[in-house]
């Protein structure tokens, strides 16, 4: 899965983005299902790029919020990018609800002292999840411009449309993203 | 970043598994979406109800009947009511009688006041007419005098006309009008 193999069908669709959303708004029927089919791979994929795990129940939620505020699509950019909006804030609340769950978790087995043999980052053996494991490490604002600028090729300005800020402000965070990064694998053992 | 570092995630994300593509994912989210709407309006309804049920039992619960503290007290009442009217009676007319006496005292105490004004008042007026009385007299034995002498009538009968003039309801003043019109 590289960069260059990433759907982006933003230029493709955009002139029928407005017809598509209104049809689908109004309940045309097969409608939605041609959003879902042109969509779910890159959104699976983005959200698997961001979490790793869960993805198809990601992919899921991204879909049913489509569905429920497809009325409130104004056209001012294209549905890829809207897309990619929806699925960065699920991957920000499933990131949460994980966090939470986690600590909780340790929480559970401090009070059943039990060793941390469960932690996946002991066991993980491959460079590939070794990789995985320092981006899941990463704070979810670096994960977010680290996955959107290297493995989904968006530039900076397209990141900073995508996340609110300033294209000074994504560059400063991709910079310091990286260093934490690079840090995370060397404690690893990986050297890039 | 370096190209190193960007190959190794590139290659790591090459090596992660595709994604699920799931060919029902659109039926399932419309499901998902009906399923959301219909936890919606049952969430909705129980708050409804909730809500509503909460105000009907505050407004249809029996209230503590305060009745029953008042027919309590209604019944001491009836018992002790007559009794304590009574004595509230008695204690009325006692207060009565008591001020009827006192009005009686000030009354008495105020014509005692007046008679003894009067009887002072009538000491004065005949201390007075017993003053009136003698210089009139006094007047009239001069005025008496000076008509023994002939030469001096005429000046004695201006003694009678000022004696009748200044005393006229005195015993002397009487007499000076009864010389002054024998003498004429």
């Amino acid at each position: 899965m590289n960069p260059a193999s990433v759907a982006h069908p933003s230029e493709a669709l955009h002139a029928d983005d407005m017809a598509l959303m209104r049809s689908i708004a109004t309940g045309m029927p097969g409608a939605f299902e041609v959003l879902v089919n042109r969509f779910q791979q890159p959104v699976g994929r983005l959200a698997q790029r961001l979490l790793g795990t869960d993805a198809d129940d990601v992919t899921q939620d991204v879909f049913v919020t489509v569905l429920e505020k497809a009325g409130r699509f104004r056209g001012e950019c294209s549905i890829w990018t809207w897309l990619t909006r929806i699925t960065l804030n699920q991957c920000r609340n499933r990131i949460r609800r994980q966090q939470v769950r986690r600590r909780f978790e340790q929480w559970f087995q401090r009070r059943q002292r039990e060793s941390p043999a469960s932690d996946v980052r002991a066991v993980a053996s491959d460079k590939a999840t070794i990789i995985r494991k320092a981006i899941d490490a990463l704070p979810v604002r670096d994960r977010e411009v680290i996955v959107l600028a290297y493995l989904e090729g968006r530039s900076p300005s397209e990141i900073a449309e995508l996340l609110s800020q300033s294209v000074n402000s994504v560059e400063v965070r991709l910079h310091r993203s990286r260093g934490r990064l690079r840090e995370i694998l060397s404690q690893s053992g990986v050297k890039p | 970043m370096t190209d190193d570092l960007e190959e190794l995630l590139a290659k790591a994300d090459a090596d992660a598994p595709a994604p699920l593509v799931r060919k029902d994912l659109a039926s399932a989210v419309r499901q998902a979406v009906k399923r959301r709407k219909r936890n919606r309006r049952l969430t909705v309804g129980a708050i409804v109800l909730i809500v509503v049920g909460g105000i009907d039992l505050a407004i249809m619960m029996p209230r503590k009947p305060p009745t029953t503290h008042t027919v309590t007290v209604a019944r001491i009442d009836v018992e002790t009511y007559g009794k304590d009217l009574a004595s509230l009676d008695a204690e009325a007319n006692f207060h009565a009688r008591i001020a009827a006496k006192i009005e009686q005292a000030v009354e008495r105490e105020k014509q005692l006041q007046s008679a003894k004004e009067v009887l002072f008042r009538s000491e004065i007026a005949n201390d007075l007419d017993d003053r009136r009385e003698a210089t009139a007299r006094l007047m009239l034995k001069h005025a008496e005098q000076l008509d023994l002498d002939p030469l001096q009538r005429e000046a004695a009968r201006e003694n009678y006309r000022k004696v009748l003039a200044m005393f006229p309801n005195t015993v002397a003043g009487g007499e000076a009008s009864d010389r002054l019109h024998a003498g004429t």
